[in-house]
Protein backbone atom coordinates (compact mmCIF):
# COMPACT_ATOMS: atom_id res chain seq x y z
CA UNK A 1 0.00 0.00 0.00
CA UNK A 2 3.05 2.26 0.32
CA UNK A 3 3.69 2.18 -3.41
CA UNK A 4 7.11 0.63 -2.92
CA UNK A 5 8.62 -1.79 -5.39
CA UNK A 6 10.13 -5.20 -4.70
CA UNK A 7 11.81 -5.20 -8.11
CA UNK A 8 15.55 -5.39 -7.47
CA UNK A 9 18.78 -6.63 -9.07
CA UNK A 10 18.67 -10.36 -9.74
CA UNK A 11 21.21 -12.44 -7.80
CA UNK A 12 19.94 -15.87 -8.78
CA UNK A 13 21.68 -15.97 -12.16
CA UNK A 14 23.97 -13.79 -14.26
CA UNK A 15 22.20 -11.04 -16.17
CA UNK A 16 25.12 -9.34 -17.94
CA UNK A 17 24.00 -10.68 -21.34
CA UNK A 18 20.51 -9.25 -21.04
CA UNK A 19 18.93 -5.84 -21.52
CA UNK A 20 17.51 -5.94 -17.99
CA UNK A 21 19.00 -7.06 -14.70
CA UNK A 22 16.04 -6.72 -12.35
CA UNK A 23 13.10 -8.84 -11.18
CA UNK A 24 10.92 -9.28 -8.10
CA UNK A 25 12.52 -12.30 -6.44
CA UNK A 26 11.82 -13.78 -3.02
CA UNK A 27 15.25 -13.22 -1.50
CA UNK A 28 16.10 -16.58 0.03
CA UNK A 29 14.04 -18.93 -2.11
CA UNK A 30 16.08 -22.07 -2.75
CA UNK A 31 15.74 -25.53 -4.20
CA UNK A 32 15.54 -28.29 -1.61
CA UNK A 33 17.71 -31.25 -2.64
CA UNK A 34 16.79 -32.19 -6.20
CA UNK A 35 13.43 -30.43 -6.01
CA UNK A 36 12.35 -27.24 -7.75
CA UNK A 37 12.35 -23.95 -5.85
CA UNK A 38 8.57 -24.05 -6.21
CA UNK A 39 8.36 -26.44 -3.25
CA UNK A 40 10.08 -23.96 -0.95
CA UNK A 41 7.63 -21.26 -2.02
CA UNK A 42 4.60 -23.55 -1.58
CA UNK A 43 5.79 -24.66 1.87
CA UNK A 44 5.88 -21.02 2.98
CA UNK A 45 2.47 -20.34 1.45
CA UNK A 46 0.81 -23.30 3.12
CA UNK A 47 1.97 -22.30 6.62
CA UNK A 48 -0.55 -19.46 6.51
CA UNK A 49 -3.34 -21.21 4.65
CA UNK A 50 -5.17 -23.02 7.44
CA UNK A 51 -7.16 -26.23 7.10
CA UNK A 52 -8.49 -27.36 3.74
CA UNK A 53 -11.43 -29.82 3.59
CA UNK A 54 -10.06 -33.15 2.36
CA UNK A 55 -12.91 -33.54 -0.12
CA UNK A 56 -11.84 -30.36 -1.92
CA UNK A 57 -11.12 -30.52 -5.65
CA UNK A 58 -7.70 -29.04 -6.47
CA UNK A 59 -7.11 -26.72 -9.40
CA UNK A 60 -3.45 -25.77 -9.66
CA UNK A 61 -2.25 -23.17 -12.14
CA UNK A 62 1.10 -21.99 -13.43
CA UNK A 63 2.87 -21.13 -16.65
CA UNK A 64 6.45 -22.40 -16.22
CA UNK A 65 6.76 -23.55 -12.60
CA UNK A 66 9.39 -26.23 -12.13
CA UNK A 67 11.39 -25.12 -15.17
CA UNK A 68 14.33 -24.34 -12.84
CA UNK A 69 14.91 -28.09 -12.72
CA UNK A 70 15.28 -28.21 -16.49
CA UNK A 71 17.99 -25.55 -16.15
CA UNK A 72 19.79 -27.53 -13.47
CA UNK A 73 19.64 -30.75 -15.48
CA UNK A 74 21.03 -29.05 -18.60
CA UNK A 75 23.90 -27.75 -16.47
CA UNK A 76 24.57 -31.27 -15.16
CA UNK A 77 23.21 -30.57 -11.68
CA UNK A 78 21.08 -33.37 -10.18
CA UNK A 79 17.38 -32.45 -10.23
CA UNK A 80 14.05 -34.23 -10.49
CA UNK A 81 12.97 -33.93 -14.12
CA UNK A 82 9.37 -34.65 -13.17
CA UNK A 83 9.10 -31.20 -11.60
CA UNK A 84 9.16 -29.87 -15.17
CA UNK A 85 5.78 -31.58 -15.69
CA UNK A 86 3.10 -29.33 -14.25
CA UNK A 87 0.86 -32.27 -13.26
CA UNK A 88 3.64 -33.47 -10.94
CA UNK A 89 3.49 -30.27 -8.88
CA UNK A 90 -0.28 -30.63 -8.53
CA UNK A 91 0.23 -34.14 -7.13
CA UNK A 92 2.48 -32.70 -4.45
CA UNK A 93 -0.21 -30.25 -3.33
CA UNK A 94 -2.89 -32.95 -3.28
CA UNK A 95 -0.70 -35.13 -1.10
CA UNK A 96 0.20 -32.21 1.16
CA UNK A 97 -3.47 -31.66 2.04
CA UNK A 98 -4.48 -35.34 1.70
CA UNK A 99 -7.12 -34.30 -0.82
CA UNK A 100 -9.54 -36.98 -2.03
CA UNK A 101 -11.67 -34.88 -4.36
CA UNK A 102 -9.44 -35.12 -7.43
CA UNK A 103 -7.89 -32.25 -9.28
CA UNK A 104 -6.25 -30.82 -12.35
CA UNK A 105 -3.57 -28.39 -13.45
CA UNK A 106 -4.41 -25.55 -15.82
CA UNK A 107 -1.93 -23.72 -17.99
CA UNK A 108 -2.80 -20.70 -20.11
CA UNK A 109 0.19 -18.38 -19.88
CA UNK A 110 -0.39 -15.30 -17.73
CA UNK A 111 -4.13 -15.97 -17.47
CA UNK A 112 -3.60 -19.45 -15.97
CA UNK A 113 -4.83 -18.76 -12.45
CA UNK A 114 -7.69 -16.48 -13.53
CA UNK A 115 -8.92 -19.38 -15.65
CA UNK A 116 -8.41 -21.71 -12.67
CA UNK A 117 -10.70 -19.47 -10.64
CA UNK A 118 -13.25 -19.47 -13.46
CA UNK A 119 -13.13 -23.24 -13.76
CA UNK A 120 -13.43 -23.65 -9.99
CA UNK A 121 -16.50 -21.44 -9.90
CA UNK A 122 -17.94 -23.40 -12.84
CA UNK A 123 -17.50 -26.74 -11.06
CA UNK A 124 -19.30 -25.36 -8.00
CA UNK A 125 -22.09 -23.95 -10.18
CA UNK A 126 -22.48 -27.32 -11.90
CA UNK A 127 -22.74 -29.03 -8.52
CA UNK A 128 -19.67 -31.12 -9.31
CA UNK A 129 -17.83 -29.91 -6.19
CA UNK A 130 -18.64 -28.09 -2.94
CA UNK A 131 -15.11 -26.97 -2.18
CA UNK A 132 -12.28 -26.09 -4.55
CA UNK A 133 -8.68 -25.29 -3.63
CA UNK A 134 -7.11 -22.96 -6.19
CA UNK A 135 -3.35 -22.92 -5.93
CA UNK A 136 -1.20 -20.86 -8.29
CA UNK A 137 2.55 -20.37 -8.45
CA UNK A 138 5.43 -19.32 -10.69
CA UNK A 139 9.08 -18.49 -10.11
CA UNK A 140 11.78 -16.30 -11.61
CA UNK A 141 14.20 -18.36 -13.70
CA UNK A 142 16.82 -17.54 -16.29
CA UNK A 143 14.71 -19.56 -18.73
CA UNK A 144 11.82 -17.09 -18.54
CA UNK A 145 13.97 -14.00 -17.94
CA UNK A 146 16.10 -14.62 -21.04
CA UNK A 147 13.01 -15.23 -23.16
CA UNK A 148 11.29 -11.98 -22.31
CA UNK A 149 14.61 -10.15 -22.80
CA UNK A 150 14.99 -11.80 -26.23
CA UNK A 151 11.51 -10.55 -27.09
CA UNK A 152 12.59 -7.03 -26.02
CA UNK A 153 9.70 -6.99 -23.52
CA UNK A 154 11.70 -6.41 -20.31
CA UNK A 155 12.21 -3.04 -18.68
CA UNK A 156 15.72 -2.10 -17.50
CA UNK A 157 14.12 -0.04 -14.71
CA UNK A 158 11.27 -1.02 -12.35
CA UNK A 159 8.21 -1.16 -14.55
CA UNK A 160 5.76 1.73 -14.83
CA UNK A 161 2.29 0.41 -15.69
CA UNK A 162 0.09 2.89 -17.56
CA UNK A 163 2.85 5.52 -17.51
CA UNK A 164 3.57 7.23 -20.83
CA UNK A 165 7.30 6.61 -20.31
CA UNK A 166 6.98 2.90 -19.56
CA UNK A 167 9.71 0.68 -20.93
CA UNK A 168 8.35 -2.82 -20.52
CA UNK A 169 7.70 -5.42 -17.86
CA UNK A 170 9.63 -7.09 -15.05
CA UNK A 171 8.98 -10.64 -14.01
CA UNK A 172 8.29 -11.60 -10.42
CA UNK A 173 7.59 -14.73 -8.44
CA UNK A 174 4.77 -15.59 -6.11
CA UNK A 175 2.04 -17.97 -5.12
CA UNK A 176 -1.50 -17.78 -3.83
CA UNK A 177 -4.08 -20.22 -2.54
CA UNK A 178 -7.80 -19.48 -2.54
CA UNK A 179 -10.48 -21.76 -1.15
CA UNK A 180 -13.80 -21.59 -3.00
CA UNK A 181 -16.94 -23.05 -1.44
CA UNK A 182 -20.65 -22.94 -2.08
CA UNK A 183 -22.63 -21.31 0.72
CA UNK A 184 -23.84 -24.62 2.19
CA UNK A 185 -20.33 -25.98 2.46
CA UNK A 186 -19.05 -22.72 3.96
CA UNK A 187 -21.77 -22.89 6.62
CA UNK A 188 -21.07 -26.55 7.32
CA UNK A 189 -17.35 -25.83 7.67
CA UNK A 190 -18.13 -22.74 9.76
CA UNK A 191 -16.10 -20.52 7.42
CA UNK A 192 -16.91 -16.84 7.14
CA UNK A 193 -16.77 -15.85 3.44
CA UNK A 194 -14.16 -13.23 2.57
CA UNK A 195 -15.95 -12.45 -0.67
CA UNK A 196 -17.68 -13.99 -3.65
CA UNK A 197 -16.76 -14.83 -7.24
CA UNK A 198 -19.77 -13.56 -9.15
CA UNK A 199 -18.80 -13.53 -12.80
CA UNK A 200 -16.09 -15.01 -14.97
CA UNK A 201 -15.21 -15.46 -18.62
CA UNK A 202 -12.34 -16.38 -20.92
CA UNK A 203 -11.80 -15.36 -24.54
CA UNK A 204 -9.20 -15.38 -27.26
CA UNK A 205 -8.11 -12.45 -29.42
CA UNK A 206 -7.75 -14.71 -32.47
CA UNK A 207 -5.14 -12.24 -33.69
CA UNK A 208 -1.56 -13.12 -32.73
CA UNK A 209 0.17 -15.41 -30.25
CA UNK A 210 2.33 -12.77 -28.53
CA UNK A 211 0.86 -9.36 -29.38
CA UNK A 212 -2.54 -8.32 -28.02
CA UNK A 213 -5.41 -7.31 -30.31
CA UNK A 214 -4.98 -3.54 -30.22
CA UNK A 215 -8.73 -2.93 -30.62
CA UNK A 216 -9.16 -4.77 -27.32
CA UNK A 217 -11.75 -7.06 -28.90
CA UNK A 218 -10.69 -10.16 -26.96
CA UNK A 219 -10.56 -8.50 -23.55
CA UNK A 220 -13.79 -6.60 -24.21
CA UNK A 221 -15.48 -9.91 -25.02
CA UNK A 222 -14.21 -11.48 -21.77
CA UNK A 223 -15.30 -8.49 -19.64
CA UNK A 224 -18.76 -8.35 -21.23
CA UNK A 225 -19.28 -12.08 -20.78
CA UNK A 226 -18.14 -11.87 -17.13
CA UNK A 227 -20.56 -8.99 -16.49
CA UNK A 228 -23.38 -10.97 -18.11
CA UNK A 229 -22.56 -13.97 -15.95
CA UNK A 230 -22.61 -11.81 -12.80
CA UNK A 231 -25.92 -10.20 -13.84
CA UNK A 232 -24.38 -6.87 -12.81
CA UNK A 233 -24.55 -3.67 -14.85
CA UNK A 234 -21.28 -1.99 -15.88
CA UNK A 235 -21.77 0.82 -13.35
CA UNK A 236 -21.80 -1.66 -10.44
CA UNK A 237 -18.04 -2.13 -10.86
CA UNK A 238 -16.19 0.18 -8.49
CA UNK A 239 -12.54 -0.57 -9.39
CA UNK A 240 -10.46 -2.55 -11.85
CA UNK A 241 -7.40 -4.62 -11.05
CA UNK A 242 -5.78 -4.46 -14.48
CA UNK A 243 -3.18 -6.81 -15.92
CA UNK A 244 -1.00 -3.69 -16.33
CA UNK A 245 2.29 -5.30 -17.30
CA UNK A 246 3.98 -2.03 -18.23
CA UNK A 247 4.55 -3.02 -21.86
CA UNK A 248 3.53 -0.44 -24.43
CA UNK A 249 1.02 -2.64 -26.20
CA UNK A 250 -0.61 -4.40 -23.25
CA UNK A 251 -1.40 -1.23 -21.32
CA UNK A 252 -2.74 0.57 -24.40
CA UNK A 253 -4.94 -2.39 -25.26
CA UNK A 254 -6.36 -2.46 -21.72
CA UNK A 255 -7.15 1.26 -21.70
CA UNK A 256 -8.97 0.87 -25.03
CA UNK A 257 -10.94 -2.08 -23.62
CA UNK A 258 -11.92 -0.38 -20.35
CA UNK A 259 -13.06 2.71 -22.25
CA UNK A 260 -15.16 0.59 -24.58
CA UNK A 261 -16.97 -1.14 -21.72
CA UNK A 262 -17.10 1.58 -19.07
CA UNK A 263 -17.10 4.65 -21.37
CA UNK A 264 -16.04 7.86 -19.60
CA UNK A 265 -16.56 6.59 -16.05
CA UNK A 266 -13.73 7.50 -13.68
CA UNK A 267 -12.98 4.68 -11.24
CA UNK A 268 -9.73 3.39 -9.76
CA UNK A 269 -7.72 1.22 -12.17
CA UNK A 270 -4.56 -0.24 -10.69
CA UNK A 271 -1.75 -2.67 -11.44
CA UNK A 272 0.36 -4.38 -8.78
CA UNK A 273 3.12 -5.32 -11.22
CA UNK A 274 5.20 -2.24 -10.42
CA UNK A 275 5.37 -3.56 -6.86
CA UNK A 276 5.63 -7.36 -7.14
CA UNK A 277 6.54 -7.81 -10.80
CA UNK A 278 4.64 -9.92 -13.28
CA UNK A 279 4.13 -13.22 -11.50
CA UNK A 280 3.03 -14.86 -14.76
CA UNK A 281 0.69 -17.82 -14.20
CA UNK A 282 0.21 -16.84 -10.55
CA UNK A 283 -0.75 -13.23 -11.34
CA UNK A 284 -4.52 -13.71 -11.56
CA UNK A 285 -4.76 -15.63 -8.28
CA UNK A 286 -2.61 -13.15 -6.38
CA UNK A 287 -4.57 -10.23 -7.83
CA UNK A 288 -7.92 -11.85 -6.98
CA UNK A 289 -6.74 -12.19 -3.38
CA UNK A 290 -5.78 -8.50 -3.37
CA UNK A 291 -9.21 -7.60 -4.77
CA UNK A 292 -10.89 -9.48 -1.92
CA UNK A 293 -8.83 -7.48 0.54
CA UNK A 294 -9.52 -4.25 -1.35
CA UNK A 295 -13.27 -4.72 -1.31
CA UNK A 296 -13.27 -5.67 2.36
CA UNK A 297 -11.27 -2.56 3.33
CA UNK A 298 -12.74 -0.17 0.77
CA UNK A 299 -9.33 0.76 -0.59
CA UNK A 300 -7.19 -0.42 -3.51
CA UNK A 301 -3.40 -0.34 -3.76
CA UNK A 302 -1.40 2.28 -5.65
CA UNK A 303 0.22 1.55 -8.98
CA UNK A 304 3.91 1.60 -8.06
CA UNK A 305 6.07 3.16 -10.76
CA UNK A 306 3.23 5.18 -12.26
CA UNK A 307 3.87 8.91 -12.67
CA UNK A 308 2.85 10.46 -15.99
CA UNK A 309 -0.39 9.00 -17.29
CA UNK A 310 -0.61 7.38 -20.69
CA UNK A 311 -3.37 8.92 -22.77
CA UNK A 312 -6.61 7.48 -21.44
CA UNK A 313 -5.21 6.71 -17.98
CA UNK A 314 -5.82 10.20 -16.63
CA UNK A 315 -8.09 10.15 -13.60
CA UNK A 316 -8.07 6.36 -13.48
CA UNK A 317 -4.57 5.26 -12.43
CA UNK A 318 -2.74 6.68 -9.40
CA UNK A 319 0.44 6.11 -7.45
CA UNK A 320 -1.55 6.57 -4.24
CA UNK A 321 -4.01 4.15 -2.62
CA UNK A 322 -7.58 4.92 -3.70
CA UNK A 323 -10.79 4.65 -1.73
CA UNK A 324 -13.58 2.72 -3.42
CA UNK A 325 -17.27 3.07 -2.86
CA UNK A 326 -18.97 -0.15 -3.92
CA UNK A 327 -19.11 -3.88 -3.56
CA UNK A 328 -17.74 -5.20 -6.86
CA UNK A 329 -14.37 -5.24 -8.58
CA UNK A 330 -13.21 -6.48 -11.96
CA UNK A 331 -9.87 -8.24 -12.33
CA UNK A 332 -8.43 -9.07 -15.76
CA UNK A 333 -5.42 -10.88 -17.19
CA UNK A 334 -4.18 -11.48 -20.71
CA UNK A 335 -1.35 -13.60 -22.01
CA UNK A 336 0.57 -15.33 -24.77
CA UNK A 337 -1.65 -17.28 -27.07
CA UNK A 338 -4.05 -14.32 -27.23
CA UNK A 339 -5.88 -15.44 -24.11
CA UNK A 340 -7.92 -13.05 -21.94
CA UNK A 341 -9.70 -13.77 -18.66
CA UNK A 342 -11.93 -11.64 -16.46
CA UNK A 343 -13.42 -12.26 -13.03
CA UNK A 344 -15.84 -10.15 -11.01
CA UNK A 345 -15.35 -10.30 -7.29
CA UNK A 346 -17.93 -9.13 -4.77
CA UNK A 347 -18.14 -8.43 -1.09
CA UNK A 348 -20.49 -11.20 -0.05
CA UNK A 349 -22.60 -14.07 -1.17
CA UNK A 350 -25.73 -13.24 -3.14
CA UNK A 351 -28.76 -15.51 -3.13
CA UNK B 1 -25.76 -32.37 -20.23
CA UNK B 2 -25.11 -33.57 -23.76
CA UNK B 3 -23.88 -32.24 -27.10
CA UNK B 4 -23.06 -33.60 -30.54
CA UNK B 5 -19.72 -34.66 -31.98
CA UNK B 6 -19.61 -33.23 -35.49
CA UNK B 7 -15.96 -33.44 -36.48
CA UNK B 8 -12.88 -35.54 -35.77
CA UNK B 9 -9.26 -34.92 -36.77
CA UNK B 10 -6.02 -36.57 -35.79
CA UNK B 11 -2.33 -37.09 -36.40
CA UNK B 12 -0.91 -40.19 -34.76
CA UNK B 13 1.84 -42.71 -35.42
CA UNK B 14 -0.59 -44.32 -37.88
CA UNK B 15 -0.91 -41.12 -39.91
CA UNK B 16 -3.23 -38.16 -40.29
CA UNK B 17 -6.94 -38.44 -40.75
CA UNK B 18 -10.47 -37.15 -40.55
CA UNK B 19 -13.58 -39.04 -39.52
CA UNK B 20 -15.57 -38.58 -42.72
CA UNK B 21 -12.65 -39.64 -44.92
CA UNK B 22 -12.79 -43.15 -43.46
CA UNK B 23 -9.05 -42.79 -42.72
CA UNK B 24 -7.64 -45.61 -40.57
CA UNK B 25 -7.31 -44.54 -36.93
CA UNK B 26 -4.98 -45.82 -34.26
CA UNK B 27 -3.23 -44.28 -31.25
CA UNK B 28 -0.11 -46.28 -30.51
CA UNK B 29 3.54 -45.95 -29.55
CA UNK B 30 6.16 -45.11 -32.16
CA UNK B 31 7.30 -42.10 -34.15
CA UNK B 32 4.98 -39.50 -35.57
CA UNK B 33 5.02 -38.74 -39.30
CA UNK B 34 6.55 -35.51 -40.54
CA UNK B 35 4.10 -32.69 -39.92
CA UNK B 36 4.00 -30.14 -42.72
CA UNK B 37 1.82 -27.23 -43.71
CA UNK B 38 1.25 -28.46 -47.25
CA UNK B 39 -1.58 -30.48 -48.81
CA UNK B 40 -4.27 -28.40 -47.22
CA UNK B 41 -7.35 -26.78 -48.72
CA UNK B 42 -6.52 -23.51 -47.04
CA UNK B 43 -2.84 -22.80 -47.65
CA UNK B 44 -3.15 -19.22 -46.39
CA UNK B 45 -3.85 -20.55 -42.91
CA UNK B 46 -0.53 -22.36 -42.89
CA UNK B 47 1.76 -19.81 -44.49
CA UNK B 48 3.81 -19.33 -41.28
CA UNK B 49 3.63 -22.95 -40.27
CA UNK B 50 7.40 -23.40 -40.51
CA UNK B 51 7.90 -21.08 -37.54
CA UNK B 52 6.04 -23.36 -35.18
CA UNK B 53 7.67 -25.93 -32.94
CA UNK B 54 6.77 -29.57 -33.53
CA UNK B 55 4.28 -29.78 -30.64
CA UNK B 56 2.40 -26.77 -31.99
CA UNK B 57 2.44 -28.05 -35.57
CA UNK B 58 0.97 -31.31 -34.35
CA UNK B 59 -1.83 -29.67 -32.40
CA UNK B 60 -2.69 -27.06 -35.03
CA UNK B 61 -2.84 -29.73 -37.75
CA UNK B 62 -5.19 -31.95 -35.72
CA UNK B 63 -7.42 -28.94 -34.96
CA UNK B 64 -7.45 -28.05 -38.67
CA UNK B 65 -8.57 -31.58 -39.56
CA UNK B 66 -11.32 -31.57 -36.93
CA UNK B 67 -12.61 -28.20 -38.15
CA UNK B 68 -12.57 -29.36 -41.76
CA UNK B 69 -14.30 -32.62 -40.87
CA UNK B 70 -17.05 -30.58 -39.18
CA UNK B 71 -17.26 -28.20 -42.14
CA UNK B 72 -16.10 -25.28 -40.01
CA UNK B 73 -12.63 -24.58 -41.42
CA UNK B 74 -13.71 -21.74 -43.73
CA UNK B 75 -14.63 -18.47 -42.03
CA UNK B 76 -15.22 -14.78 -42.68
CA UNK B 77 -16.05 -13.52 -39.20
CA UNK B 78 -14.50 -14.66 -35.93
CA UNK B 79 -16.48 -17.39 -34.16
CA UNK B 80 -17.15 -18.06 -30.46
CA UNK B 81 -15.53 -21.50 -30.54
CA UNK B 82 -13.35 -22.66 -27.62
CA UNK B 83 -10.48 -25.16 -27.39
CA UNK B 84 -9.41 -27.32 -24.45
CA UNK B 85 -6.47 -29.67 -24.77
CA UNK B 86 -4.99 -32.24 -22.41
CA UNK B 87 -1.27 -32.96 -22.53
CA UNK B 88 1.24 -34.98 -20.51
CA UNK B 89 4.58 -33.57 -21.65
CA UNK B 90 3.28 -30.32 -23.14
CA UNK B 91 6.08 -28.39 -24.83
CA UNK B 92 8.95 -29.89 -22.81
CA UNK B 93 10.85 -30.79 -26.02
CA UNK B 94 10.61 -27.14 -27.13
CA UNK B 95 11.70 -26.03 -23.63
CA UNK B 96 14.87 -28.09 -24.04
CA UNK B 97 15.53 -26.70 -27.53
CA UNK B 98 15.02 -23.15 -26.29
CA UNK B 99 17.21 -23.52 -23.23
CA UNK B 100 20.00 -24.91 -25.42
CA UNK B 101 20.00 -21.52 -27.18
CA UNK B 102 20.25 -19.77 -23.80
CA UNK B 103 23.23 -21.90 -22.76
CA UNK B 104 25.26 -21.29 -25.92
CA UNK B 105 26.52 -17.75 -25.12
CA UNK B 106 25.23 -16.99 -21.63
CA UNK B 107 21.86 -15.96 -23.02
CA UNK B 108 23.09 -13.73 -25.85
CA UNK B 109 21.69 -16.14 -28.43
CA UNK B 110 18.39 -16.88 -26.69
CA UNK B 111 15.91 -17.51 -29.51
CA UNK B 112 12.80 -15.31 -29.18
CA UNK B 113 10.81 -17.35 -31.69
CA UNK B 114 11.44 -20.61 -29.83
CA UNK B 115 10.64 -18.91 -26.50
CA UNK B 116 7.23 -18.01 -27.90
CA UNK B 117 6.43 -21.72 -28.12
CA UNK B 118 7.62 -22.63 -24.62
CA UNK B 119 4.06 -22.37 -23.34
CA UNK B 120 1.81 -25.37 -23.91
CA UNK B 121 -1.09 -23.09 -24.88
CA UNK B 122 0.76 -21.14 -27.60
CA UNK B 123 -0.57 -23.39 -30.34
CA UNK B 124 -4.13 -22.78 -29.18
CA UNK B 125 -3.51 -19.10 -29.87
CA UNK B 126 -2.05 -19.90 -33.27
CA UNK B 127 -5.03 -22.09 -34.19
CA UNK B 128 -7.41 -19.44 -32.87
CA UNK B 129 -5.82 -16.75 -35.02
CA UNK B 130 -5.78 -18.72 -38.28
CA UNK B 131 -9.31 -20.05 -37.83
CA UNK B 132 -10.88 -17.03 -36.06
CA UNK B 133 -11.79 -18.77 -32.80
CA UNK B 134 -12.54 -16.38 -29.92
CA UNK B 135 -13.87 -18.79 -27.29
CA UNK B 136 -12.35 -20.01 -24.05
CA UNK B 137 -9.11 -21.94 -24.37
CA UNK B 138 -6.65 -23.51 -21.99
CA UNK B 139 -4.41 -26.52 -21.40
CA UNK B 140 -4.95 -29.25 -18.83
CA UNK B 141 -1.67 -30.82 -17.73
CA UNK B 142 -2.52 -34.46 -17.13
CA UNK B 143 -0.71 -37.59 -15.99
CA UNK B 144 -2.13 -39.67 -18.86
CA UNK B 145 -3.24 -38.87 -22.39
CA UNK B 146 -6.78 -40.20 -21.90
CA UNK B 147 -8.17 -36.79 -22.79
CA UNK B 148 -11.25 -37.34 -20.64
CA UNK B 149 -10.54 -34.17 -18.65
CA UNK B 150 -10.62 -32.12 -21.87
CA UNK B 151 -13.87 -33.72 -23.05
CA UNK B 152 -15.47 -33.18 -19.63
CA UNK B 153 -14.35 -29.56 -19.38
CA UNK B 154 -15.56 -28.82 -22.91
CA UNK B 155 -18.99 -30.22 -22.07
CA UNK B 156 -19.00 -28.15 -18.86
CA UNK B 157 -18.27 -25.00 -20.87
CA UNK B 158 -21.20 -25.77 -23.18
CA UNK B 159 -23.42 -26.55 -20.21
CA UNK B 160 -22.64 -23.18 -18.61
CA UNK B 161 -23.21 -21.37 -21.92
CA UNK B 162 -19.60 -20.19 -22.04
CA UNK B 163 -19.42 -21.47 -25.63
CA UNK B 164 -21.88 -23.42 -27.77
CA UNK B 165 -19.13 -25.02 -29.81
CA UNK B 166 -15.91 -26.49 -28.45
CA UNK B 167 -12.87 -28.37 -29.68
CA UNK B 168 -11.49 -30.87 -27.16
CA UNK B 169 -8.49 -33.08 -27.54
CA UNK B 170 -5.04 -34.32 -26.66
CA UNK B 171 -1.59 -33.36 -27.91
CA UNK B 172 1.79 -34.90 -27.16
CA UNK B 173 4.93 -35.39 -29.21
CA UNK B 174 7.34 -38.22 -28.38
CA UNK B 175 9.11 -38.14 -25.01
CA UNK B 176 12.44 -36.30 -25.35
CA UNK B 177 14.98 -39.12 -25.66
CA UNK B 178 17.61 -37.61 -23.40
CA UNK B 179 15.30 -36.37 -20.67
CA UNK B 180 14.87 -38.55 -17.57
CA UNK B 181 11.11 -38.54 -17.09
CA UNK B 182 8.96 -41.59 -16.59
CA UNK B 183 5.98 -42.41 -18.77
CA UNK B 184 5.63 -42.62 -22.50
CA UNK B 185 2.15 -41.72 -23.66
CA UNK B 186 1.40 -42.68 -27.24
CA UNK B 187 2.35 -39.57 -29.21
CA UNK B 188 -0.22 -37.82 -31.33
CA UNK B 189 -2.97 -35.29 -31.35
CA UNK B 190 -6.69 -35.94 -31.60
CA UNK B 191 -9.41 -33.30 -31.57
CA UNK B 192 -13.17 -33.64 -31.67
CA UNK B 193 -15.62 -30.88 -32.47
CA UNK B 194 -18.49 -30.69 -30.00
CA UNK B 195 -21.62 -28.67 -30.77
CA UNK B 196 -24.59 -27.95 -28.55
CA UNK B 197 -27.12 -27.58 -31.33
CA UNK B 198 -27.35 -28.97 -34.83
CA UNK B 199 -28.32 -25.85 -36.69
CA UNK B 200 -26.10 -26.71 -39.64
CA UNK B 201 -26.58 -29.44 -42.23
CA UNK B 202 -23.99 -31.63 -40.56
CA UNK B 203 -24.65 -35.20 -39.66
CA UNK B 204 -23.24 -35.83 -36.17
CA UNK B 205 -21.26 -38.89 -35.19
CA UNK B 206 -23.27 -39.19 -32.01
CA UNK B 207 -24.02 -37.64 -28.68
CA UNK B 208 -21.42 -36.90 -26.00
CA UNK B 209 -22.61 -36.39 -22.44
CA UNK B 210 -21.38 -36.00 -18.87
CA UNK B 211 -23.14 -37.06 -15.68
CA UNK B 212 -23.14 -35.33 -12.29
CA UNK B 213 -20.08 -37.28 -11.20
CA UNK B 214 -18.08 -36.16 -14.21
CA UNK B 215 -18.21 -39.48 -16.10
CA UNK B 216 -18.25 -39.04 -19.87
CA UNK B 217 -20.49 -41.03 -22.26
CA UNK B 218 -20.75 -41.47 -26.02
CA UNK B 219 -24.25 -42.45 -27.11
CA UNK B 220 -24.99 -43.31 -23.46
CA UNK B 221 -22.10 -45.74 -23.15
CA UNK B 222 -19.27 -44.66 -20.82
CA UNK B 223 -15.90 -43.89 -22.40
CA UNK B 224 -12.58 -43.83 -20.58
CA UNK B 225 -10.44 -42.10 -23.19
CA UNK B 226 -10.68 -40.00 -26.31
CA UNK B 227 -9.34 -42.71 -28.62
CA UNK B 228 -12.20 -44.99 -27.55
CA UNK B 229 -14.54 -42.10 -28.25
CA UNK B 230 -13.13 -41.70 -31.76
CA UNK B 231 -13.35 -45.43 -32.45
CA UNK B 232 -17.01 -45.46 -31.40
CA UNK B 233 -17.70 -42.41 -33.55
CA UNK B 234 -16.16 -44.15 -36.55
CA UNK B 235 -18.07 -47.36 -35.80
CA UNK B 236 -21.32 -45.40 -35.45
CA UNK B 237 -20.69 -43.79 -38.85
CA UNK B 238 -20.38 -47.15 -40.56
Amino acid sequence: MLGESGIKPVRRFRTDSYNSSIAACIEDLEPTGNRSMVYDMLDRLFITLGPVPVDSFLIAASAKAGIDNLERLRHGIPADAHDCLLSHLSDHISKRFKLTGGGMHISAACASSTIALAQGASLIELGRADSILICCFDIVTEFVFSGFCALQAMSPVPCMPFDRNRKGMNIGEGAAALLLMNSEKAKKEDRAPIGALLGWAVSNDATHITAPAMDGSGLILAIRKALKKSKLPEDAISAICAHGTGTVYNDLMELVSFKDVFRERKMPVFSVKGAIGHTMGAAGGIEAALCLKGIANGVVPPTAGFGSPEKGAEGLVSNEPAMIDGDYMLSTNSGFGGVNAAVIIGKGIRS
Amino acid sequence: MSAFITGIGWITVGGAGMGRNADPFELSEGSLPKITGKKTDNDKAFRRFGRLDRYSKLGVRAIAYALRDAGLDAWKEKRDIGIIVSTVFGCIATDIDYYNTVMMKNGLLADPNLFTYTLPNSFLGHASSIFGLTGINFVINDKTNSGISALRSALDCISLVECDTMLAGICDVERPPDFPIAGNPAPGSIFVMIEKDLERQTRPYGRLSVDNSGNVFFNESEIKDISACVRRCLDAKT
